[in-house]
């Protein structure tokens, strides 16, 4: 199921929180598990049991773990988690890219058979929410888990369960105990937190809806042209960076406030990436959960920044040859993947100082020109169109600059592309924030109150709004998935 | 305060969405956009076990979303006069006239239509004179606004199929034309098609249709004033519904008179409802109106009129267009054929039609030969 779906939007979500709303404290996890079950089992049918076995897996893994501390099994247990989590990723998200590789490298005439199996949703990520948990509770820096209804609620829980932030256990183990604990939350919070998840759903829906659909079908369009041009090229992957970011950060935005609706608060996912100075910098800022997985379970236990230069080297080199290859069974990802390995070497070791003494526009220009190039790598599966659209962006090859395709669709999504660009940026949010600041410090306090209600009833009809488009965006769509559902 | 009325708007809609779409009967057919829409599956073991079962159900349901249209419609204002996009899923709105971005040229099509022609040509015609090709323009070849958009080049197909029906003569040195051309595009403009609809109207075809008598010899000329004028109105065209039109729908009009009513017609499509019927008005306000023009598409039809002795035929090689003005250029003929190779292979063709001594027009849309393999050999 889809949070940009009518079934989602008009059936799921409202039965849910009736339900959530009206049942008492001590029901509220297990009518979670029960809609998050129901959630994944719409779209994904019998793969809830990869789910279920994901969970049982490591909630057992974990209390093992803690049982037997101090002997041989803890590590043993350990291994054998991962083992199994990396075990269920590469047979169902892998193993065509496996077979396919052997094939072509061995196999000659005689080829293997495709398994051909369909990837399960979100298998990226509750894999490595539910592995985060058992290192957690390795290393002692989690207690585990004794509840199984309370477990199975963190991996499954809908909101982050198909497309992230990867939450891990640690970011929810005292909430999912609290609620149970301090029961009703007084109206006032309540309606602050719901309030706050309701903001942040109708930003994050409409990032998704209208601005990231429209530009993937722009990139779309522009790449199957048979006109190319200089320009076309250079927009094609700018509709493409801005589709793949707000389809990303849009779909973190909805889960963390559908998350604050029902009593969660989920780690943010994405910081203004494209207002980067810096390579390193973009990658603090761009899918946060991740970069944080992959630094705190596999950099740092490889030695991180400390030990040789070649040992440094090849600490970043895996992080992001695995970061790539997680986005996708393909050359490209690990290209991409590869590709920021390199940069970020080179800016670690090389020129990142002299990038830091650059004027800030310098760095701007930088890190967005190095940027443009990993989403172009990112989009082309198919890795013999790299040069054609790479040497297109640069002018090689007999392509006018500009012709009469380009300009159609640069007037079309001009406007569209310019609001893109501009909510990528803090500057719309900044912008607000004065306003507000300075209607509610203006004349007596009576008028300042009175242009903060204003402002306040504005934001709830925009809201409203939002959400009234978006559903007719999504009526008028018969079909509308998530990118990062492949991932 | 501001969350909690955020709180209370945002369960509204949601709520309200919930209960209009459960108390909203579920509707069989979409008029506007020419479909049946889908229905509630049986919620059976093998279905909810099915890897299908959310795609079904989904489809379901934004398919008997509450007030559908209506919802639709807002998304194209929004395209349109918010984000200002200059079309929305390629349909666009000039001065009422509603227009599909058929692009871009697909000139290898063209010239593949042009072989098909030729191919049909050397197999069962072969008498230059009495055949003859030529192109309706798509609706936005008229459109006043037509640098601003996307379209295909009409004189660019015009050119390459000029170019394709030419042979070269046994000298070499010069080349002839295979079969005439019988240009429409100066008989006909923008108002003479709906502004709903990709299709011409009936009622403005008089230059076309003399145009294409004048061809073949036939020196006569349509007197408009002899015909009633039926009426059906509104007309929702093809566009109507994929654009999510707001604006009016369009008169249908079609041409009677005593000539028209005498006509015999025999239609070859077995599956048809509604056939061997020059206007098949009971296909007015059903989901595609434009079928009371013979009841709609069909491989084979042939239209004996017996108030014409001459004992001239045509064959007509056409598409949809072809229905509106088949009537009228019959009025000149004892017999025409209309043949739509969409749904006949042209190999049969010699079991059904014998074209001895006919007049043979191949009078497709732009998009036909844009799109050449719907025109099937087999």
């Amino acid at each position: 199921m889809l949070f940009s779906s009518v079934s989602f939007l008009y059936y799921f979500l409202p039965i849910l929180l009736i339900g959530y709303l009206l049942l008492p404290t001590k029901w509220k996890n297990p009518l979670l598990l029960l809609f998050s079950m129901f959630f994944y089992f719409y779209g994904e049918n019998l793969y809830i049991s990869i789910l279920i076995i994901s969970s049982v897996v490591d909630y057992t893994h974990g209390i093992g773990i803690e049982k037997y501390r101090g002997t041989w099994i803890p590590k043993a247990l350990l291994a054998s988690s991962v083992i199994i989590n990396v075990g269920l990723l590469a047979t169902f998200k892998y193993s065509d890219f496996f077979v396919e590789n052997l094939n072509a490298l061995f196999m000659g005439d005689n080829p293997l058979a495709l398994p051909g199996l369909a990837l399960p949703l979100g298998i990226s990520f509750y894999t490595f929410q539910t592995m985060s948990y058992t290192i957690d509770v390795y290393r002692g820096e989690v207690k585990a888990q004794r509840n199984f209804i309370d477990f199975a609620t963190y991996v499954t829980m809908f909101p982050q369960l198909v497309a992230g932030p990867i939450v891990r256990y640690s970011d929810v183990a005292d909430q999912i105990e609290e609620r149970k604990r301090i029961g009703r939350l007084d109206k006032e919070t309540f309606f602050q937190q719901f309030g706050l998840g309701v903001e942040r759903f109708a930003i994050g829906i409409g990032k998704k809806v209208i601005i990231a659909n429209a530009l993937g079908e722009l990139a779309k369009t522009l790449y199957a042209s048979q006109e190319p041009s200089v320009v076309l090229y250079w927009v094609a992957m700018a509709a493409f960076s801005m589709q793949i970011y707000f389809d990303f950060a849009g779909y973190s935005d909805m889960a963390i406030g559908l998350g604050h609706m029902i009593g969660f608060k989920f780690p943010e996912n994405f910081d203004h990436p494209f207002i980067s100075q810096s390579i390193t910098e973009f990658w603090r800022r761009w899918h946060m959960s991740l970069g944080g997985w992959f630094r705190d379970y596999v950099y740092i236990p490889l030695g991180g920044s400390r030990g040789s230069l070649p040992k440094q080297i090849r600490n970043i080199f895996i992080v992001w040859f695995l970061t790539g290859f997680w986005h996708g069974a393909s050359w490209n990802f690990v290209l991409w993947g590869l590709y920021f390995g390199v940069l970020l070497t080179l800016e670690k070791m090389v020129w990142g100082k002299a990038v830091k003494k650059a004027p800030r526009a310098v760095r701007h220009i930088y890190t967005l020109f190095l940027l443009s190039f990993s989403f172009v790598i990112f989009d082309t599966v198919d890795l013999t169109l790299l040069p054609v659209r790479i040497g297109g962006m640069l002018g090689l090859g007999d392509i006018p600059a500009i012709n009469s395709f380009t300009l159609y669709y640069l007037r079309s999504y001009g406007l569209l592309l310019l609001i893109s660009v501009l909510v990528a940026t803090p500057l719309p949010a900044e912008l607000y924030r004065k306003l507000r600041a300075r209607l509610g410090g203006s004349g007596d306090g009576k008028a300042a109150g009175t242009w903060l209600e204003v402002l306040d009833g504005l934001e709830v009809l925009a809201m409203a709004a939002m959400l009234i488009v978006c559903t007719a965006y999504i009526v008028d769509s018969s079909f509308n998935p998530f990118l990062y559902f492949r991932f | 305060m501001k969350h909690k009325i955020m709180t209370i708007v945002f369960c509204a809609i949601l709520l309200a969405g919930f209960a209009l779409n459960v108390v909203t009967p579920d509707k069989d057919i979409s008029f506007t956009e020419r479909r049946p829409l889908d229905q509630m599956p049986v919620l059976n073991k093998d279905f909810i076990f099915s890897k299908d079962t959310g795609e079904v159900l989904e489809e379901y349901l934004l398919d008997q979303f509450w007030n559908r249209d209506g919802v639709r419609s807002l998304k194209v204002w929004f395209d349109r006069i918010v984000l200002r996009k200059s079309d929305s899923s390629g349909l666009y709105e000039i001065n009422g006239h509603l227009f599909k971005m058929d692009y871009p040229l697909n000139e290898n099509s063209v010239i593949k239509a042009a072989d098909k022609i030729k191919d049909i040509n050397t197999k069962f015609l072969g008498v230059a004179d009495q055949v003859a090709y030529s192109i309706i323009p798509d609706k936005a070849h008229y459109n006043p606004l037509k640098d601003k958009y996307l379209s295909l080049d009409y004189e660019k197909m015009e050119s390459i199929l000029t170019e394709q029906m030419e042979t070269v003569s046994d000298n070499g040195q010069t080349r002839i034309p295979a079969m005439g051309y019988v240009a429409l595009e100066p008989t006909l403009e923008l108002d003479d098609y709906y502004y709903t609809d990709l299709h011409w109207k009936q009622e403005n075809l008089k230059e076309t249709v003399e145009a294409i008598w004048n061809y073949f010899g036939i020196e006569a000329e349509l007197d408009m004033d002899e015909f009633t004028v039926k009426d059906y109105a509104p007309f929702y065209g093809a566009y109507y519904g994929q654009a999510a039109s707001n604006g009016n729908g369009d008169q249908l009009s079609w041409l009677v008179d005593e000539e028209i009513e005498n006509m015999i017609v025999k239609d070859f499509d077995e599956m048809k409802a509604s056939k061997d019927i020059v206007y098949a008005e009971e296909k007015l306000g059903t989901v595609d109106s434009y079928e009371l023009f013979f009841g709609g598409n069909s491989p084979l039809i042939v239209i004996d009129n017996p108030s014409c002795e001459t004992g001239d035929r045509l064959i007509l090689f056409r598409d949809s267009f072809g229905s509106a003005i088949a009537p009228l250029l019959a009025k000149e003929y004892s017999q025409v054929v209309l043949v739509d190779l969409r749904f006949l292979g042209y190999e049969y063709l010699g079991n059904f039609v014998d074209f001895e001594d006919a007049d043979i027009l191949f009078m497709w849309g732009q998009a036909i030969y844009n799109d050449s393999t719907m025109i099937r050999q087999r």
